[in-house]
């Protein structure tokens, strides 16, 4: 009887638990926590020179990760959207003179581990700033491969370099034109009086001058 | 006669510990004149920093949830600590695709998330929010625990031809 009752028991408990995990999705813990320092660089950097500088990576996760390395260009649209590009797609562009000293870093849990980068500006590069990203992405695990959804985490490390230099911004306004739905007439007629038109003119410098 | 002595001991008592009083004093004065000032110069360099937390970075729905007719859901956890503003986005690699030469796939509107707004979040993508390229999902000003639920969101419909659909989500974070 109790050899019965026990076998009942063990079968409704498993059961219970192959419902329970079919009802639930199935997430195979691959916790990921990382920290990056410094997440912005700025760098002052003389046209035809280079300079070295490291990122700091700590695990602060269950699991050893494995961080795949490469740079980026960015811009930032006017309400601070990060739009991310292949180095050299943009002018400002200073992805393309970024070096790694590896293309991939194994950080272990709870240790930090530094990595070399190096910025060899060229000589002919043009004074002010130059921008690019240093990307720090989850190499997936072989056990993640069959998940419907994988989520890659990665962390941009931003970098700004700037070549001294005289920065020469010019610009030409060749047009105005003024269109007003106002009712009132701003032209001269014989009997009404003229209204005073008045305009300003915002000059916004998004660097896409010709 | 005896009291005379007391009194004679007791004085010189007084004296000599005055005499001890005067020489310690002294003698602290001239070592606080003798001092050089040394003044120590304290700088400490706080990098811009960002830490990125997410206990789960995969979902699977076996056939058994993604029932025809049916929308199921997925909660993943995404913490961020910041000592600056940040801005945490998603973009997939491309829709939820199956295999195959020529795979059929989910349909973007079919196929979405909404996150949680984290302690002092600028934003945070509503739900019904599709998937695309640098898709926003939270932003805020720099703190520490600033977590978020991302909720998934997936619509079966009938006429979803049977297959295991796959698709990659790349979440970058990064301080603006």
């Amino acid at each position: 009887m109790r050899r019965t009752l026990g076998a009942a028991t063990l079968t409704i408990m498993l059961a219970a638990g192959l419902v329970a995990g079919l009802l639930q999705p199935a997430f195979p813990q691959a916790a990921f926590d990382l920290l990056v320092s410094p997440a912005k660089l700025e760098l002052q950097v003389a046209a035809g020179t280079g300079q070295d500088f490291a990122i700091h990576l700590r695990n602060t996760g269950g699991e050893s990760q494995t961080m795949k390395i490469y740079f980026n260009d960015y811009s930032i649209r006017p309400n601070n959207d990060f739009i991310f590009e292949p180095p050299g797609h943009y002018s400002y562009s200073c992805a393309k003179w970024l070096q790694s000293e590896k293309t991939s870093i194994v950080v272990p849990v709870g240790q930090t581990v530094s990595t070399g980068f190096r910025v060899d500006v060229p000589a002919n590069a043009e004074p002010g700033g130059h921008y690019g990203v240093v990307f720090f992405e989850q190499v997936p695990q072989p056990s993640e491969a069959k998940a419907n959804i994988k989520a890659l985490p990665r962390i941009g490390a931003l970098i700004l370099v700037t070549v001294p230099g005289q920065i020469i911004r010019e610009g030409e306004i060749k047009n105005v034109s003024i269109t007003s739905t106002w009712f009132w007439p701003a032209r001269r007629l014989p009997v009404l009086p003229r209204r005073k038109v008045r305009a300003r003119i915002v000059f916004y410098n998004r660097e896409t001058f010709t | 006669m005896k009291k005379e002595i007391s009194m004679g001991t007791r004085r010189k008592a007084i004296l000599v510990a005055l005499i001890v009083v005067g020489a310690l004093t002294l003698f602290m004065c001239v070592g606080a004149i003798g001092a050089t000032q040394q003044d120590v110069s304290v700088s400490a360099t706080i990098n811009a920093t960002l830490e990125l937390n997410m206990p789960t970075t995969s979902v699977t729905w076996t056939g058994a949830q993604a029932i025809p007719g049916t929308t199921v859901t997925a909660p993943i956890t995404a913490t961020i600590n910041s000592n600056k503003a940040y801005a945490l986005k998603v973009t997939q690699n491309h829709v939820l695709t199956g295999t195959g030469t020529t795979p059929p796939t989910i349909a973007s509107a079919n196929f979405t998330f909404g996150a949680t707004n984290p302690t002092g979040g600028t934003y945070n993508a509503p739900a019904g929010t599709e998937f695309g390229t640098a898709v926003r999902v939270i932003e805020g000003a720099r703190g520490s625990g600033l977590s978020t639920t991302i909720t998934y969101s997936l619509t079966v419909p009938w006429d979803q031809a049977p297959d295991t659909y796959t698709a990659t989500h790349t979440y970058t974070a990064t301080q603006p």
